[in-house]
């Protein structure tokens, strides 16, 4: 009983202490919110405040350094400003919360979102080596083209749970050798909603650093994603030796594009990303980036832009009166299930 | 299996998805599975313009080999190795040979198979 009438008190201090704070809210143009826009705004806070956190590159906010008022933040810039980018994908209705998400987050959100995603990735990681078992043994064309649209759609999954590590600032795994740019593409192409549909020129012989290979082929699937949802078979992705660096080259693109997702990614990786021209999105990794850069400044062929070709990847299925139609088992941006279209392996296009 | 799964025993899945391979194809219906295939004289330089598993199958093709063992050569699953290689039957560069005819691995172990009979 007496530790009851002792602890009365606090607890009623500590119910003053949450309404005063609750009835303080607000900046001082808005005044104070309604309790049902104050609980909507909470959590709306809760997550674009964290996302706009993370894409910011994981600098930790203590509670004695907080941010300053969004009001007095410089309008969202896509490409110098990764934060205010993420936020500015979201619906107004989310990003209006964001605004003010200084003065509400609690440090531990970038912590609590890395630690779903870091918790998610293995799971997703499972499923995936479940269906590369599945795969290997299943004999019946249907029943593997149901398991290639499983493994799409879980193998896009555990890109988005990559992208939110790495956005949240987690370095990726240094393990392993030179990961060669065709191993990258191809990885990239598997993570993109209409992989099938990309037109793709010659791969130089360059290897990327193993702790940059699948941060990088998540930009690139972030980027053809973004460049045109609705007509992907636009879409021609070119590899180029410039001097010691690399650039991908995404032509095709489709104006509005949203690349907030793409912009903060490669602030992440140090990758510069070329937008100066609308039609096309470029990405320059710097010699840094690769292994052997010394390969990549080789003297390059008049007749094509890298000396040395490794490969090619899946060309676009551009028209040829030799072809013939093949079931395709693969699935869109909505998720649904597309057959008939026609495959052409061998005849690819070089003329990049 | 169920808890096999749940206590982890798959691997990380692959990078590089079989899906990729095959553009998404799975139809491979012009190759049985129980298919012989060979090169054809010349191939080699056409299947240059092929990918590396491509490439990869042809090299394994001098001569005549089942779908089973040029999938432990590639180490890619069935279904994916019946489609590259029905692409390359379609583009000339293998050819599937008569059912009747046998490749060298399986003639050999007929011939053991009759040797161990006689024991």
């Amino acid at each position: 009983m007496r530790r009851r009438t002792s602890g009365l008190p606090v607890a009623m201090t500590l119910a003053a202490l949450v309404l005063a704070g609750v009835l303080l809210d607000g900046s001082p143009s808005q005044g104070p919110r309604a309790p049902l826009a104050l609980t909507s705004g909470l959590l709306g806070i809760g997550l674009a405040g964290a996302i706009s956190r993370i894409s910011r590159g994981g600098r930790e906010q203590s509670r004695s350094d907080p941010e300053p008022p969004a009001a007095a933040a410089p309008p969202p810039d896509a490409a110098s400003a990764p934060a205010d980018a993420i936020a500015g994908t979201m619906s107004p209705v989310e990003h209006e919360p964001a605004a003010h998400a200084a003065s509400w987050e609690a440090p531990g959100e970038r912590e609590l979102l890395m630690r779903v995603a870091a918790r998610q990735l293995p799971l997703v990681e499972r499923v995936l080596g479940v269906l590369d078992e599945l795969e290997e043994s299943e004999r019946d064309a249907e029943h593997l083209a149901e398991l290639f649209v499983l493994d799409q759609l879980v193998t896009r999954m555990r890109r988005d749970a990559e992208v939110l590590l790495v956005l949240g600032g987690r370095s990726a795994s240094s393990v392993g050798g030179p990961v060669p740019l065709l191993a990258v593409m191809r990885a990239a192409l598997a993570e993109v909603a209409e992989f099938d549909a990309i037109s793709l020129g010659r791969i130089p012989t360059v290897a990327v650093r193993a702790e940059l290979a699948a941060p990088l082929s998540h930009l690139v699937a972030e980027v053809i994603d973004a460049a045109a949802p609705d007509e992907t078979a636009a879409l021609r992705v070119d590899e180029r030796c410039e001097g010691e660096s690399l650039a991908v080259t995404v032509t095709g693109v489709r104006g509005g594009a949203d690349l907030a997702v793409a912009h903060a990614l490669a602030a992440r990786l140090e990758v510069e990303l070329d937008t100066t021209d609308p039609s096309r999105v470029t990405l320059n990794l710097p010699a840094g980036a690769l292994v052997h850069p010394a390969a990549c400044a080789a003297p390059t062929s008049p007749a094509g832009p890298a000396p040395h070709v490794l490969d090619t990847l899946p060309a676009r299925q551009t028209g040829s009166p030799q072809q013939t139609e093949r079931p395709v088992a693969r699935v869109g941006g909505s998720g649904q299930r597309l057959v008939a279209r026609p495959a052409r392996r061998l005849a690819q296009e070089r003329d990049s | 299996m169920t808890a096999s799964y749940a206590e982890g025993r798959h691997r990380p899945g692959r990078r590089v998805r079989s899906y990729v391979l095959t553009g998404g194809r799975t139809d491979a219906s012009g190759v049985p599975e129980d298919a012989t295939v060979v090169r054809v004289d010349g191939a080699s330089a056409r299947a240059r313009d092929g990918s590396r598993e491509h490439q990869a199958l042809v090299a394994c093709c001098e001569a005549p080999q089942t779908l089973a063992v040029l999938q432990r050569s590639v180490r890619l699953p069935l279904g994916v190795v019946r489609v590259l290689v029905d692409e390359l039957v379609t583009e000339g560069v293998l050819r599937l040979m008569d059912p009747g005819a046998q490749p060298q691995e399986l003639a050999e172990l007929d011939r053991r198979l009759v040797n161990a009979r006689r024991l």
